[in-house]
């Protein structure tokens, strides 16, 4: 046998910096933080990661992973206590879920907003968030009263939705409908395409509690109409003062849960989903809400629409987590906690609220763990093994006292454009 | 290099350095750019095909794993597991030098599993590691200006929060 005398490969690192492709493909096994941080290696890594063509395939890559990376906490109510507004850009940095770091950008950094305007989050989905501005300031006129936008504050891009007034014609104008904007975003259909559903409440008819919900969907990629809110489905029949916000969107729907009448007698379970296949607002096959006496938190983890519910909005020790069966048919209750002392190592538990729920890890579908508020500190507490984790410990909730719980966002970190 | 012990069609593969290897046919069907020569061949593959990028230590090695997978897949059962505990295994072993040829060579020889999985390890390697971990790693000279990295890192700020100690 010859054996050719070949010095060593001198510089075999190199090599894989100089074939794109294989540097490409290495690059698309990281996660979208990683990158970001990665852009500073070269100008050509930055020019690799910040290519729609790379954004594309890495967020189709990685459309199963629902990695929660970090949560936004409200931080303010507006005057009538309806809607929880964000108006300081410290305050929506989210909130590190690993370490309590402060996570990506502010959604709002790279837009200019009046200071007179509010601005606040509305919904999370799959890396975006849909954020709505209502225009308090006096010399706009002209404009319309809110104005409403879908960002991805990982990578700062933003597109402004159209105005959804200038689509409705002039007899509904006249009735001044409550307006419900929601979004869903599923990189796993489509890794670049959002659809916004504008849902329209119309006054409840005469003699009755009820009232006639319109829908319009409105998609960043339609081919047909690009730019346009489009009417679909028909006109819904539902409970007058059930209200369309903290939608879930999970398996092709946007879901929303809750009550009517809260306070009274009356109280009652309202379920709504828009469904992304048939296009149409839903009332039917969704179970009610397994007990009237507890506050319900919704949210998509595990392959499954799941259901946190609590005793007390303030002092929740009592928590029961449940999962929607897949054929919409029943609450299946999954675990029940009493949050007493023995779980809390130092102190004596003052106060618990929920936040959300969320899957553990990745590639493992089997666990979750509860986003809570304990005495001030945002804590994991895993349902497998009942630990917690503290995460950050000088969080003051809005209003203490509030009726109502916190609201949070999730956030996942995605290399979506818009 | 021989060792035949059932009567499959046997091919033989010359690295850079001369030294041959004689690899089943199920085996070089997994090695693309090996599959493609002998598809353009009229006829049979006789003499060593020569791998002009490729050195001995590297293709002993990728021999190893495909072997290896070849052994595992023929018991259902158990395949998942070991497979993943040999993989385990195979990554330790390395040096990060010793990675990155590997990937050069499973990057020339087109093996895509091992492509895949050799693309993970890196990625693993280097997830939570500092810009310079990086550029030390991979050989790569900074150009920008400290002015422009300066900007650049205080833009995504977050982004460098929790990077392991290099």
């Amino acid at each position: 046998m010859s054996r050719i005398k070949v010095s060593k490969s001198p510089s075999s690192p190199e090599k894989i910096e100089e074939n794109e492709d294989l540097l490409t493909e290495i690059l698309l096994h990281l996660g979208a933080k990683t990158l970001i941080r990665f852009k500073c290696v070269s100008k050509r890594w930055s020019t690799i990661i910040s290519s729609p063509y790379f954004c594309h395939r890495h967020v189709f890559r990685h459309a199963n992973i629902t990695k929660v990376s970090s949560i936004f906490l409200e931080s303010g109510e507006d005057d009538d206590n309806k809607n929880r507004y964000f108006n300081n850009h410290n305050d929506i940095k989210p909130l590190s879920l690993e370490n309590g770091s402060h996570g990506s950008s502010s959604p709002f950094d790279s837009i200019e907003i009046h200071p007179k305007d509010l601005a606040y989050i509305v919904q999370s989905c799959n890396g975006l968030l849909l954020c709505r501005i209502l225009h308090h300031h006096k010399n706009r006129a002209f404009l319309p009263i809110e104005s409403f936008f879908v960002c991805n504050p990982t990578t700062e891009c933003f597109n402004f939705l159209p105005d959804p007034y200038k689509a409705l014609d002039a007899d509904s104008h006249e009735s001044s409908p409550w307006l419900y904007m929601n979004f869903a975003f599923d990189p796993s259909t489509s890794s670049s395409d959002y659809v916004a559903i504008c849902v329209w409440k119309f006054k409840a008819v005469k003699n009755s509690s009820r009232s006639r919900f319109e829908t319009m969907v409105y998609s960043s990629t339609d081919e047909a109409e690009p730019g346009s809110w489009r009417p679909c489905g028909s006109p819904l029949m539902a409970p007058a003062k059930f209200e369309l916000h903290n939608g879930v969107y999970f398996n092709g729907s946007v879901h929303w849960i809750g009550f009517v009448d809260p306070d009274s007698y009356a109280k009652m379970s309202v379920s709504l989903r828009f469904d992304f296949k048939e296009l149409r607002l839903r009332d039917d096959n969704m179970p009610p809400l397994p007990d009237l006496d507890y506050f319900y938190i919704p949210a998509a983890a595990c392959g499954h629409l799941n259901l946190v519910g609590f005793s007390s909005p303030e002092r929740s020790n009592m928590i029961r987590v449940y999962k929607m069966a897949m054929d919409y048919s029943k609450w299946v209750l999954l675990h029940t906690l009493d949050l007493s002392p023995m779980y809390w190592p130092n102190d004596f538990i003052a106060s618990v609220k929920v936040l959300h729920l969320i899957q553990d890890s990745e590639d493992d579908c089997s666990g979750m763990s509860l986003v809570l508020v304990v005495n001030y500190n945002v804590v994991v507490f895993r349902l497998k093994d009942y630990t917690f984790k503290r995460i950050y410990s000088r969080y003051v909730p809005w209003n203490e006292t509030a009726e109502s719980p916190p609201i949070s966002f999730e956030h996942i970190e995605s290399l979506v454009q818009l | 290099m021989s060792g035949i012990s059932d009567t499959e069609r046997m091919i033989t593969l010359k690295t850079v350095e001369g030294t041959l290897f004689d690899v089943k046919s199920s085996i070089a069907k997994d090695i693309k750019t090996v599959q493609a020569f002998i598809d353009d061949s009229d006829d049979d593959v006789t003499s060593p095909i020569p791998l002009p990028n490729v050195f001995t230590r590297e293709l002993s090695r990728i021999l190893d794993y495909l072997n290896n997978h070849h052994r595992f897949r023929s018991d259902i059962e158990k395949a998942d597991e070991e497979m993943a505990r040999y993989d385990a295994e195979f990554a330790k072993s390395m040096s990060h030098e010793e990675l990155k040829a590997l990937i050069l060579a499973a990057n020339y020889l087109n093996v895509k599993d091992l492509l895949e999985f050799l693309n993970q390890t890196v990625a693993d390697v280097i997830q939570n590691k500092s810009v310079e971990f990086v550029r030390n790693f991979f050989g790569i000279e900074n150009d920008y200006t400290p002015e422009e990295e300066e900007k650049l890192r205080n833009e995504n700020e977050w982004a460098f929060n929790g990077v392991e100690q290099d």
